[in-house]
């Protein structure tokens, strides 16, 4: 009884062990249908791919498309005499010939308001050799030119001229608080059409704590 | 539905409820009032220098810590741009050194930095550690450009310590 037992549990654990490693080949018509079952899968898989693929196209094309509605400036670079197309309004905020005329409105208004101021005869000459004297110490190796140093009774003006574009700055940094210059005070710089060069404006005020405001009204 | 779903969606209710709550407020609200009484504050850490010896230090300040060289200092001021004025303009700092001051001004500049103004300098007076200065100038109308505190810090005295800028407000 023993040995049939045991045959039988040998028997069926080997034909299950061979069973879930493949080597059933089972009916030809059952492996037919799991053959076309395997290459309909496939032919879905294949299917799907192309759909994912065809989305994709869509968007480049769609990015494509987009790309070229932008304008696209196809002028000569090297050629100066051709017009911008369509320039960039970010581009066109600075006119210098606009901030030039601006500058000369400004200088105008201020010399205009400095012109009706009396001169105090005893503060203004004083006042004209501080400032000389602090522009002389001050200016260095700059290539500047005094044109006018004048005080009248409430306001002083200087102006200068410089041969580089940044000149004005360096100087204005350099007599920034020394003596003559710790009055309030506005500077303009009014650059020559190189934009190299420039006239300096600089209008100081005398005991005030900020330079009055000249502009027109906004 | 799990917890955690029942909490997202309760979560992202209040959320929206919030959102909406704020954009109307923010609509309805006079924000150019509103920003003409701000006042903006900055500690001397966004201050840039020149010269001297920059001491920076975290309880927000910078000093000069040269013993022979001014310090420069040009300090950025943020402003808002709703307002047609610059607000009373304040710097704050300590004058440590009794041989030499603190020069302070205000400046406003254009976009282009070709046009530019600046205040009458105040220089501070006294001397010693516990010398504390502000620099005040009243309210402006600005400009459309920037505006900068620029102050010159003296040397570090040998027994009185370094000047300092400590902070600085618009507003």
């Amino acid at each position: 009884m023993r040995p049939l037992l045991i045959a039988t549990v040998v028997a069926l654990t080997g034909g299950a062990l061979f069973s879930l490693m493949g080597g059933e080949e089972g009916s030809p018509a059952e492996a037919t249908e799991d053959n076309e079952l395997l290459q309909l899968r496939k032919r879905l898989a294949r299917l799907e791919g192309k759909v994912a693929m065809g989305r994709s196209h869509t968007v480049h094309r769609e990015v494509i498309e987009h790309r070229v509605e932008d304008p696209v400036d196809e002028r000569d670079p090297d050629d100066e005499d051709t017009e911008p197309q369509d320039p960039d309004p970010q581009q066109q905020e600075f006119d210098p010939e606009d901030e030039r005329d601006r500058i000369r409105e400004e200088v105008e208004r201020i010399d205009e308001a400095i012109d009706e101021d009396p001169v105090d005869s005893d503060w203004a000459p004083a006042m004209e050799a501080t400032l000389d004297e602090s522009i002389r110490d001050h200016v260095g190796e700059l290539g500047m030119s005094l044109d006018m140093v004048e005080c009248r009774s409430q306001f002083c003006r200087v102006k200068m001229h410089f041969d580089a574009a940044d000149e004005p700055g360096q100087f204005m940094d350099r007599v920034a608080g020394a003596d003559g210059f710790r009055m309030a005070g506005e500077a303009r710089v009014e650059f020559d059409e190189s934009g190299i060069g420039s006239t300096t404006h600089i209008f100081l005020a005398r005991d005030v704590p900020d330079f009055p405001d000249f502009r027109p009204p906004a | 539905m799990t917890v955690k779903n029942t909490f997202n969606r309760r979560f992202g209710a209040l959320m929206g409820v919030g959102l909406f709550a704020g954009t109307m407020a923010g609509g309805l609200l006079p924000a150019g009032e509103a920003s003409a009484r701000d006042e903006h504050s900055s500690g001397a850490l966004n201050c840039v220098t020149s010269g001297g010896s920059r001491g920076t230090w975290n309880a927000g300040y910078i000093t000069n810590q040269s013993t022979t060289s001014n310090m420069s200092v040009r300090c950025p001021i943020s402003r808002d741009n709703s307002s047609t004025t610059t607000g009373t303009r304040k710097i704050h700092g300590i004058d440590a050194n009794p041989n030499a001051a603190i020069s302070c001004s205000a400046y406003e500049v254009n976009h282009y930095g070709t046009t530019w103004s600046w205040s009458g300098w105040i220089d501070s007076v006294g001397s010693g550690p516990n010398n504390y200065r502000t620099f005040s100038w009243p309210s402006i109308t600005s400009r459309d450009g920037s505006a900068h505190f620029y102050c010159i810090v003296p040397p570090r005295h040998s027994s009185q310590g370094a000047s300092r800028i400590s902070s600085y407000s618009v507003g």
